[in-house]
Protein backbone atom coordinates (compact mmCIF):
# COMPACT_ATOMS: atom_id res chain seq x y z
CA UNK A 1 0.00 0.00 0.00
CA UNK A 2 1.19 3.46 -0.81
CA UNK A 3 2.62 5.27 2.15
CA UNK A 4 3.26 8.86 3.14
CA UNK A 5 5.29 10.61 5.79
CA UNK A 6 3.29 11.60 8.84
CA UNK A 7 4.33 13.60 11.88
CA UNK A 8 2.36 14.32 15.02
CA UNK A 9 4.04 17.14 16.94
CA UNK A 10 3.14 18.70 20.28
CA UNK A 11 4.91 21.65 21.93
CA UNK A 12 6.64 19.17 24.26
CA UNK A 13 7.91 16.61 21.78
CA UNK A 14 7.64 14.88 18.43
CA UNK A 15 4.94 12.40 19.40
CA UNK A 16 4.94 10.26 16.26
CA UNK A 17 6.94 10.28 13.07
CA UNK A 18 7.11 7.72 10.26
CA UNK A 19 5.78 6.30 7.02
CA UNK A 20 2.08 5.50 7.33
CA UNK A 21 -0.66 4.16 5.03
CA UNK A 22 -3.51 6.22 6.39
CA UNK A 23 -4.49 8.59 9.18
CA UNK A 24 -8.05 9.26 10.40
CA UNK A 25 -9.15 12.17 12.56
CA UNK A 26 -12.06 14.47 13.31
CA UNK A 27 -11.81 17.71 11.38
CA UNK A 28 -14.03 20.71 12.15
CA UNK A 29 -16.47 19.40 9.55
CA UNK A 30 -16.37 15.67 10.34
CA UNK A 31 -14.32 12.49 10.30
CA UNK A 32 -11.67 12.41 7.57
CA UNK A 33 -9.24 9.76 6.45
CA UNK A 34 -6.04 10.83 4.74
CA UNK A 35 -4.36 8.43 2.31
CA UNK A 36 -1.07 8.69 0.46
CA UNK A 37 -0.75 11.16 -2.43
CA UNK A 38 -3.52 13.33 -1.05
CA UNK A 39 -3.86 16.70 -2.71
CA UNK A 40 -2.61 19.66 -0.64
CA UNK A 41 -5.09 19.95 2.23
CA UNK A 42 -5.44 21.85 5.50
CA UNK A 43 -8.01 21.65 8.27
CA UNK A 44 -8.63 22.27 11.95
CA UNK A 45 -8.74 19.19 14.14
CA UNK A 46 -11.11 18.71 17.08
CA UNK A 47 -10.27 16.72 20.23
CA UNK A 48 -10.58 13.13 18.97
CA UNK A 49 -9.14 9.67 18.73
CA UNK A 50 -6.70 9.57 15.88
CA UNK A 51 -6.12 6.30 14.02
CA UNK A 52 -2.77 5.70 12.36
CA UNK A 53 -2.46 2.68 10.03
CA UNK A 54 1.03 1.31 9.34
CA UNK A 55 1.25 -1.98 7.40
CA UNK A 56 -2.24 -3.14 8.45
CA UNK A 57 -1.44 -2.39 12.04
CA UNK A 58 -3.62 0.25 13.67
CA UNK A 59 -2.33 2.61 16.32
CA UNK A 60 -4.68 4.79 18.30
CA UNK A 61 -3.94 7.95 20.22
CA UNK A 62 -5.95 10.77 21.70
CA UNK A 63 -5.21 14.32 20.59
CA UNK A 64 -6.71 17.43 22.14
CA UNK A 65 -7.27 19.47 19.03
CA UNK A 66 -4.92 21.08 16.61
CA UNK A 67 -4.24 21.80 13.01
CA UNK A 68 -3.49 19.38 10.16
CA UNK A 69 -1.80 20.03 6.86
CA UNK A 70 -0.58 17.78 4.06
CA UNK A 71 1.40 18.82 1.01
CA UNK A 72 3.85 16.92 -1.23
CA UNK A 73 2.91 13.65 0.49
CA UNK A 74 4.07 14.99 3.88
CA UNK A 75 1.42 15.26 6.57
CA UNK A 76 1.86 17.16 9.82
CA UNK A 77 -0.58 17.36 12.71
CA UNK A 78 0.16 20.09 15.24
CA UNK A 79 -1.63 19.04 18.42
CA UNK A 80 -1.88 20.89 21.72
CA UNK A 81 -1.26 17.56 23.40
CA UNK A 82 -1.27 13.87 22.46
CA UNK A 83 -1.33 10.65 24.49
CA UNK A 84 -1.25 6.92 23.80
CA UNK A 85 -4.12 5.01 25.50
CA UNK A 86 -1.87 3.72 28.30
CA UNK A 87 -0.69 7.25 29.10
CA UNK A 88 -4.14 8.64 29.83
CA UNK A 89 -4.72 9.63 33.45
CA UNK A 90 -8.27 8.31 33.92
CA UNK A 91 -8.90 10.00 37.27
CA UNK A 92 -7.78 13.35 35.93
CA UNK A 93 -9.94 12.99 32.83
CA UNK A 94 -12.96 12.12 34.99
CA UNK A 95 -12.41 15.17 37.16
CA UNK A 96 -12.01 17.36 34.07
CA UNK A 97 -15.29 15.97 32.69
CA UNK A 98 -17.13 16.80 35.93
CA UNK A 99 -15.70 20.31 35.95
CA UNK A 100 -16.68 20.94 32.35
CA UNK A 101 -20.20 19.56 32.94
CA UNK A 102 -20.67 21.74 36.01
CA UNK A 103 -19.52 24.78 34.11
CA UNK A 104 -21.93 24.12 31.28
CA UNK A 105 -24.81 23.65 33.70
CA UNK A 106 -23.96 26.69 35.83
CA UNK A 107 -25.75 29.16 33.48
CA UNK A 108 -23.05 31.70 34.21
CA UNK A 109 -23.39 34.59 31.78
CA UNK A 110 -19.64 35.10 31.50
CA UNK A 111 -19.10 31.46 30.60
CA UNK A 112 -17.06 30.77 27.49
CA UNK A 113 -19.37 28.08 26.17
CA UNK A 114 -17.12 27.04 23.30
CA UNK A 115 -14.21 26.55 25.63
CA UNK A 116 -16.23 24.53 28.11
CA UNK A 117 -17.62 22.34 25.34
CA UNK A 118 -14.12 21.68 24.02
CA UNK A 119 -12.93 20.82 27.53
CA UNK A 120 -15.82 18.36 27.88
CA UNK A 121 -15.03 16.84 24.50
CA UNK A 122 -11.38 16.45 25.41
CA UNK A 123 -12.19 14.69 28.67
CA UNK A 124 -14.76 12.40 27.01
CA UNK A 125 -12.33 11.48 24.21
CA UNK A 126 -9.67 10.61 26.76
CA UNK A 127 -12.06 8.34 28.64
CA UNK A 128 -13.32 6.74 25.44
CA UNK A 129 -9.88 5.61 24.32
CA UNK A 130 -9.26 3.85 27.62
CA UNK A 131 -12.50 1.93 27.24
CA UNK A 132 -11.97 0.60 23.69
CA UNK A 133 -8.41 -0.50 24.27
CA UNK B 1 49.59 53.55 64.52
CA UNK B 2 48.18 52.51 61.14
CA UNK B 3 45.73 50.03 62.67
CA UNK B 4 42.66 51.87 61.36
CA UNK B 5 43.66 51.30 57.69
CA UNK B 6 44.25 47.65 58.47
CA UNK B 7 40.78 47.23 59.94
CA UNK B 8 39.14 48.90 56.98
CA UNK B 9 40.88 46.61 54.49
CA UNK B 10 39.92 43.60 56.60
CA UNK B 11 36.28 44.68 56.53
CA UNK B 12 36.34 45.07 52.74
CA UNK B 13 37.89 41.66 52.28
CA UNK B 14 35.13 40.15 54.38
CA UNK B 15 32.34 41.87 52.45
CA UNK B 16 33.83 40.94 49.06
CA UNK B 17 34.22 37.32 50.16
CA UNK B 18 30.50 37.34 50.96
CA UNK B 19 29.67 38.81 47.55
CA UNK B 20 31.81 36.17 45.95
CA UNK B 21 29.84 33.46 47.74
CA UNK B 22 26.61 34.85 46.31
CA UNK B 23 27.86 35.21 42.74
CA UNK B 24 29.42 31.76 42.82
CA UNK B 25 26.20 30.16 44.11
CA UNK B 26 24.05 32.03 41.57
CA UNK B 27 26.41 30.94 38.82
CA UNK B 28 26.14 27.29 39.87
CA UNK B 29 22.35 27.42 40.04
CA UNK B 30 22.20 29.09 36.62
CA UNK B 31 24.48 26.45 35.10
CA UNK B 32 22.36 23.59 36.39
CA UNK B 33 19.10 25.15 35.21
CA UNK B 34 20.56 26.25 31.91
CA UNK B 35 21.28 22.67 30.81
CA UNK B 36 17.64 21.67 31.17
CA UNK B 37 16.37 24.86 29.58
CA UNK B 38 18.55 24.43 26.52
CA UNK B 39 16.95 21.04 25.86
CA UNK B 40 13.49 22.54 26.13
CA UNK B 41 14.42 25.32 23.74
CA UNK B 42 15.48 22.65 21.24
CA UNK B 43 12.16 20.80 21.53
CA UNK B 44 9.91 23.80 21.00
CA UNK B 45 12.09 24.85 18.08
CA UNK B 46 10.96 21.75 16.15
CA UNK B 47 7.27 22.46 16.75
CA UNK B 48 7.58 26.16 16.02
CA UNK B 49 9.67 25.77 12.87
CA UNK B 50 7.33 23.14 11.41
CA UNK B 51 4.29 25.24 12.24
CA UNK B 52 5.90 28.29 10.68
CA UNK B 53 6.60 26.33 7.51
CA UNK B 54 2.98 25.11 7.39
CA UNK B 55 1.63 28.63 7.88
CA UNK B 56 3.93 29.99 5.19
CA UNK B 57 2.62 27.30 2.86
CA UNK B 58 -0.88 28.67 3.42
CA UNK B 59 0.15 32.29 2.93
CA UNK B 60 0.46 31.50 -0.77
CA UNK B 61 -3.27 30.99 -1.05
CA UNK B 62 -5.16 34.01 -2.31
CA UNK B 63 -8.22 33.83 -0.10
CA UNK B 64 -6.26 33.95 3.18
CA UNK B 65 -6.67 37.69 3.24
CA UNK B 66 -10.30 37.29 4.19
CA UNK B 67 -9.28 36.00 7.60
CA UNK B 68 -9.67 38.43 10.50
CA UNK B 69 -5.95 38.09 11.31
CA UNK B 70 -5.03 39.73 7.99
CA UNK B 71 -7.24 42.80 8.31
CA UNK B 72 -5.69 46.22 8.81
CA UNK B 73 -7.67 48.35 11.22
CA UNK B 74 -7.89 52.08 11.79
CA UNK B 75 -6.37 52.18 15.26
CA UNK B 76 -3.14 54.15 15.69
CA UNK B 77 -1.74 52.15 18.61
CA UNK B 78 1.07 49.61 18.39
CA UNK B 79 1.09 46.89 21.00
CA UNK B 80 4.37 45.44 22.29
CA UNK B 81 4.69 42.21 24.24
CA UNK B 82 7.98 42.48 26.12
CA UNK B 83 9.62 39.46 27.74
CA UNK B 84 12.00 40.24 30.64
CA UNK B 85 13.12 38.43 33.79
CA UNK B 86 11.71 38.57 37.31
CA UNK B 87 15.02 38.97 39.10
CA UNK B 88 18.24 40.83 38.51
CA UNK B 89 21.81 39.51 38.67
CA UNK B 90 21.66 38.59 35.01
CA UNK B 91 23.98 41.11 33.44
CA UNK B 92 22.66 43.13 30.54
CA UNK B 93 19.78 40.75 29.72
CA UNK B 94 16.92 43.10 30.64
CA UNK B 95 18.67 46.29 29.55
CA UNK B 96 19.23 44.79 26.09
CA UNK B 97 15.57 43.96 25.58
CA UNK B 98 14.25 47.22 26.99
CA UNK B 99 16.67 49.43 25.04
CA UNK B 100 15.82 47.71 21.79
CA UNK B 101 12.10 48.04 22.48
CA UNK B 102 12.38 51.73 23.35
CA UNK B 103 14.24 52.35 20.12
CA UNK B 104 11.57 50.52 18.14
CA UNK B 105 8.78 52.40 19.92
CA UNK B 106 10.27 55.79 19.06
CA UNK B 107 7.55 58.29 18.03
CA UNK B 108 4.80 55.67 18.04
CA UNK B 109 1.68 55.56 20.11
CA UNK B 110 2.14 52.38 22.09
CA UNK B 111 0.66 50.01 24.65
CA UNK B 112 2.53 47.17 26.32
CA UNK B 113 2.01 43.71 27.74
CA UNK B 114 4.86 42.93 30.12
CA UNK B 115 6.23 39.57 31.11
CA UNK B 116 8.56 39.61 34.10
CA UNK B 117 8.89 41.92 37.10
CA UNK B 118 11.77 43.91 35.59
CA UNK B 119 9.77 44.90 32.54
CA UNK B 120 6.69 45.66 34.62
CA UNK B 121 8.61 48.03 36.91
CA UNK B 122 10.35 49.67 33.96
CA UNK B 123 7.17 50.56 32.06
CA UNK B 124 5.22 51.45 35.17
CA UNK B 125 7.86 53.98 36.20
CA UNK B 126 7.61 55.62 32.78
CA UNK B 127 3.80 55.64 32.77
CA UNK B 128 3.22 53.48 29.73
CA UNK B 129 -0.23 52.16 29.07
CA UNK B 130 -0.21 48.50 30.07
CA UNK B 131 -2.85 46.08 28.83
CA UNK B 132 -1.69 43.16 30.95
CA UNK B 133 1.17 42.24 33.28
CA UNK B 134 2.56 38.80 33.95
CA UNK B 135 5.11 38.09 36.66
CA UNK B 136 6.66 34.96 38.16
CA UNK B 137 6.19 32.75 35.17
CA UNK B 138 9.09 30.72 36.58
CA UNK B 139 11.68 28.88 34.62
CA UNK B 140 9.37 26.14 33.41
CA UNK B 141 6.56 27.94 31.59
CA UNK B 142 3.66 25.78 30.43
CA UNK B 143 2.12 26.08 26.99
CA UNK B 144 -0.98 27.37 28.73
CA UNK B 145 0.98 30.26 30.29
CA UNK B 146 2.03 31.33 26.82
CA UNK B 147 -1.53 31.24 25.49
CA UNK B 148 -2.73 33.29 28.46
CA UNK B 149 -0.08 35.95 27.87
CA UNK B 150 -0.88 36.41 24.21
CA UNK B 151 -4.68 36.17 24.41
CA UNK B 152 -5.19 39.81 25.50
CA UNK B 153 -3.08 40.88 22.52
CA UNK B 154 -5.11 38.82 20.05
CA UNK B 155 -8.36 40.10 21.57
CA UNK B 156 -7.21 43.72 21.37
CA UNK B 157 -6.24 43.27 17.74
CA UNK B 158 -9.47 41.54 16.73
CA UNK B 159 -11.50 44.20 18.53
CA UNK B 160 -9.65 46.86 16.53
CA UNK B 161 -8.04 48.53 19.56
CA UNK B 162 -4.49 48.11 18.27
CA UNK B 163 -3.21 48.08 14.71
CA UNK B 164 0.03 46.07 15.09
CA UNK B 165 1.22 43.52 17.62
CA UNK B 166 4.95 43.09 18.17
CA UNK B 167 6.75 40.55 20.30
CA UNK B 168 10.13 41.42 21.83
CA UNK B 169 12.24 38.62 23.28
CA UNK B 170 15.79 37.32 23.47
CA UNK B 171 16.48 34.58 20.98
CA UNK B 172 18.79 31.86 22.20
CA UNK B 173 21.37 30.93 19.57
CA UNK B 174 24.27 29.43 21.51
CA UNK B 175 25.38 29.71 25.12
CA UNK B 176 27.57 32.67 24.16
CA UNK B 177 25.28 34.27 21.59
CA UNK B 178 21.79 35.62 22.19
CA UNK B 179 20.06 38.33 20.19
CA UNK B 180 17.07 40.53 20.90
CA UNK B 181 14.32 39.97 18.35
CA UNK B 182 11.31 42.19 17.72
CA UNK B 183 8.85 40.24 15.61
CA UNK B 184 5.66 41.52 14.10
CA UNK B 185 2.89 39.06 14.94
CA UNK B 186 -0.30 40.73 13.71
CA UNK B 187 -1.67 41.44 11.21
CA UNK B 188 -0.42 38.66 8.99
CA UNK B 189 0.60 39.57 5.49
CA UNK B 190 0.06 37.50 2.43
CA UNK B 191 3.23 36.44 0.69
CA UNK B 192 2.96 37.92 -2.79
CA UNK B 193 6.29 36.71 -4.12
CA UNK B 194 5.40 33.06 -4.11
CA UNK B 195 3.33 31.27 -6.71
CA UNK B 196 -0.14 30.48 -5.52
CA UNK B 197 -0.76 26.91 -4.41
CA UNK B 198 -3.84 24.79 -5.03
CA UNK B 199 -4.32 23.61 -1.48
CA UNK B 200 -7.74 22.41 -0.37
CA UNK B 201 -9.24 23.81 2.80
CA UNK B 202 -11.85 22.10 4.93
CA UNK B 203 -14.34 23.77 5.24
CA UNK B 204 -12.93 27.13 4.03
CA UNK B 205 -9.69 29.08 3.97
CA UNK B 206 -10.97 31.64 6.43
CA UNK B 207 -12.21 29.09 8.93
CA UNK B 208 -9.05 27.02 8.83
CA UNK B 209 -6.92 30.15 9.17
CA UNK B 210 -9.03 31.42 12.05
CA UNK B 211 -8.52 28.06 13.74
CA UNK B 212 -4.83 27.62 12.97
CA UNK B 213 -3.52 31.14 13.57
CA UNK B 214 -4.31 31.52 17.30
CA UNK B 215 -2.60 28.18 17.91
CA UNK B 216 0.34 29.35 15.85
CA UNK B 217 0.53 32.53 17.92
CA UNK B 218 0.46 30.50 21.15
CA UNK B 219 3.36 28.46 19.76
CA UNK B 220 5.20 31.66 18.83
CA UNK B 221 4.72 33.04 22.32
CA UNK B 222 5.80 29.78 23.95
CA UNK B 223 8.83 29.66 21.69
CA UNK B 224 9.70 33.23 22.71
CA UNK B 225 9.25 32.46 26.42
CA UNK B 226 11.40 29.35 26.38
CA UNK B 227 14.05 31.09 24.28
CA UNK B 228 14.10 34.13 26.58
CA UNK B 229 14.47 32.01 29.69
CA UNK B 230 17.28 29.97 28.17
CA UNK B 231 18.99 33.23 27.17
CA UNK B 232 18.42 34.70 30.62
CA UNK B 233 20.20 31.82 32.27
CA UNK B 234 23.00 31.78 29.71
CA UNK B 235 23.60 35.49 30.32
CA UNK B 236 23.25 35.06 34.07
CA UNK B 237 25.76 32.24 33.94
CA UNK B 238 28.42 34.32 32.19
CA UNK B 239 27.60 37.45 34.22
CA UNK B 240 28.04 35.54 37.47
CA UNK B 241 31.19 33.91 36.17
CA UNK B 242 32.63 37.33 35.35
CA UNK B 243 31.57 38.71 38.71
CA UNK B 244 33.25 35.83 40.51
CA UNK B 245 36.44 36.39 38.52
CA UNK B 246 36.36 40.10 39.35
CA UNK B 247 35.97 39.43 43.06
CA UNK B 248 38.94 37.08 42.88
CA UNK B 249 41.09 39.80 41.32
CA UNK B 250 39.90 42.36 43.82
CA UNK B 251 40.54 40.05 46.75
CA UNK B 252 44.07 39.41 45.55
CA UNK B 253 44.79 43.14 45.40
CA UNK B 254 43.24 43.74 48.81
CA UNK B 255 45.25 40.92 50.33
CA UNK B 256 48.48 42.44 49.04
CA UNK B 257 47.44 45.85 50.38
CA UNK B 258 46.54 44.24 53.70
CA UNK B 259 49.87 42.45 54.02
CA UNK B 260 51.75 45.57 53.06
CA UNK B 261 49.91 47.61 55.68
CA UNK B 262 50.51 44.90 58.27
CA UNK B 263 54.21 44.73 57.38
CA UNK B 264 54.65 48.49 57.64
CA UNK B 265 52.88 48.40 61.01
CA UNK B 266 55.32 45.80 62.29
CA UNK B 267 58.31 47.64 60.88
CA UNK B 268 57.18 50.82 62.54
CA UNK B 269 56.71 49.09 65.89
CA UNK B 270 60.13 47.49 65.70
CA UNK B 271 61.70 50.84 64.83
CA UNK B 272 59.93 52.38 67.81
CA UNK B 273 61.10 49.65 70.18
CA UNK B 274 64.67 49.67 68.84
CA UNK B 275 64.95 53.43 69.00
CA UNK B 276 63.45 53.31 72.51
CA UNK B 277 66.10 50.76 73.57
CA UNK B 278 68.84 52.84 71.95
CA UNK B 279 67.67 55.85 73.93
CA UNK B 280 67.83 53.86 77.21
CA UNK B 281 71.44 52.71 76.52
CA UNK B 282 72.67 56.23 76.41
Amino acid sequence: MAAFNFKLITPEKVFFEGEVNSVSMNSITGRVQILANHVGYATGVLPCIIKIVVNNETKKAVVSGGFFQISDNKGVLFADSAEWPEEVDIERAKRAMERAKNRLESKDKNLDVERAKLALLRAMTRLKITEIK
Amino acid sequence: MAGAGLLEIKRRIKSITNTQKITRAMGLVATAKFRKLRERAGEIDIYYDEYKRAIEEMLKVNEVEDSVYFQQNSSDIDLYIVVTSDTGLCGSYNANVLNNVLEDMYQKKVAVITVGERGRAFFKKRNYETIAEFVEIGDKPAFKDASEIIKPAIDAFVAGNVRNVYLAYTKFITSVKQTVEIEKLLPFEKNRDLKSSNMEFDPSVTEVMNYAIPKYLYATMYHALVNSIASEYAIRMSAMDNATKNTEKLLEKLKIAYNRARQSNITQEITEIVSGAEALKE
